[in-house]
């Protein structure tokens, strides 16, 4: 990392192929430098257009149907709808697939009806269920005076986290990151200096925190979580582990 | 969903089973992938890629992600992969922005063969560094720079 070009370094990290040192410290850049963010989504953008070109397989047809019904019970009424803008110069096949969803959007719109995640749990197949572990991270800065230990039950998607030692100046305000591993920061709201904070995750946030990823804590302007990116710098880093 | 099930599944499945190397766990992680797109409708940004990289990065990274945590399977071999590809239907242009993949297939036929077999290796497999010093056959020292030089190559061609 100390004599590769960082730009590169990014390319790496985006083609997910750094591990050890050099993984925790794009880690960290992703978390401290803009520039190093904006050169892995670069890499992504044209490093991901090799995807369009891979082998195309067919999955079992039972493979629709459960897909459709794990996202049936995970419906609740409210629908709404997300669109979802292509590039705006060259509408694609797909764009137009998407559209045919029935609604009144612009024909270069993708439109996905999505429903917000229902209270009853989600239904999957029954070799997910109950198989997975605990998740820990824990955290502490050079001289162990600030602590973050955090347990994370992937089955009931529940966060606790408990900290010590932080300071927040005045204005300011400690929040919680997670980095999963080959993309960028996401904000998991406002953790307190000291104390414990348990809450329910949402299905996205869930998604994010898995073996492999990092939890993060910086201060930030006091303004309302979640912020886009973090602010360096990076008070605690640690991994999370599976247990 | 179904529609767009539909029009997607082959190859986000065949970008999955590429690298996990077992058509149950693919169909299985396919599921997940799935599941993500329809929780994240609302997070795809049109400027960071077209709709179906950003499909295709959430598999790949779903795959990923299942290979580092629980290892790689040894089921399907690339014989048996090419035997049961699809080939009733290839890659389609509507489901791709050609432009920017036409650009990047041109800039990677111009990289050394081995800087490109480096890359695409780590791309539709998911190797690590290390994994490809092993699949290869030469240290990782080398990998490290046949992918730092292929990705300069890249840089300069695809003008970053």
């Amino acid at each position: 990392m100390e004599t590769e070009d960082p730009f590169i370094q990014a390319g790496k990290y985006s083609l997910r192929v750094l591990e050890g040192e050099e993984l925790v410290q794009a880690q960290r850049a992703i978390l401290t430098d803009p520039s190093f963010v904006q050169a892995v989504e670069w890499w992504d953008r044209r490093l991901g257009t090799m995807a369009e070109e891979a082998t195309q397989f067919a999955p079992s047809s039972a493979t629709r149907e459960a897909i459709l019904n794990r996202i049936k019970h995970e419906s609740a009424a409210d629908r709404r709808v997300v669109t979802i803008q292509p590039k705006a110069e060259r509408p694609s096949r797909l764009s137009v697939g998407f559209a045919m969803f029935g609604t009144a959007m612009a024909a270069a719109a993708l439109v996905l009806y999505v429903s917000t995640p229902a209270t009853n749990p989600p239904v999957g197949p029954t070799t997910f269920e109950g198989a997975q572990p605990q998740l820990i991270a824990q955290l502490q800065n050079e001289d162990g005076t600030s602590r973050l230990a955090s347990l994370i039950n992937p089955t009931s998607q529940r966060l606790s986290v408990r900290v010590s030692g932080l300071e927040a100046g005045e204005g300011q305000v400690a929040e919680l990151w997670v980095i999963p591993e080959g993309g960028v920061p996401q904000s998991l709201g406002y953790i307190p200096n000291s104390g414990v904070l348990e809450r329910n995750l949402t299905g996205a946030e869930s998604e994010l925190l898995l073996p492999g990823s990092s939890l993060a804590v910086t201060f930030e302007e006091n303004t309302g979580a979640p912020h886009e990116a973090p602010s360096p710098p990076i008070l605690l880093i640690g991994a999370i582990d599976s247990v | 969903m179904g529609i767009l099930y539909d029009q997607t599944n082959r190859v986000l499945y065949g970008s999955i089973l590429r690298i996990v190397r077992s058509r149950g766990r693919a169909e299985e992680i396919l599921q997940d992938v799935y599941m993500k797109i329809w929780r994240r409708a609302g997070t795809y940004r049109s400027d960071k890629g077209n709709p179906i990289t950003w499909l295709c990065a959430i598999a790949r990274n779903s795959a990923i992600d299942v290979v580092r945590r629980e290892g790689r399977m040894t089921e399907i071999g690339d014989d048996v992969l090419e035997n049961f590809a699809d080939d009733a239907k290839p890659a389609d242009d509507w489901l791709c922005d050609m432009e920017d993949q036409e650009a990047l297939r041109k800039c990677i036929e111009t990289l050394r063969s081995d800087h490109r077999t480096s890359i695409r290796l780590a791309y539709f497999e998911g190797y690590t560094q290390s994994e490809l010093a092993n699949h290869i056959g030469v240290p990782i020292g080398t990998i490290k720079s046949w992918i730092s030089r292929g990705l300069m190559g890249l840089k300069g061609c695809l003008g970053g």
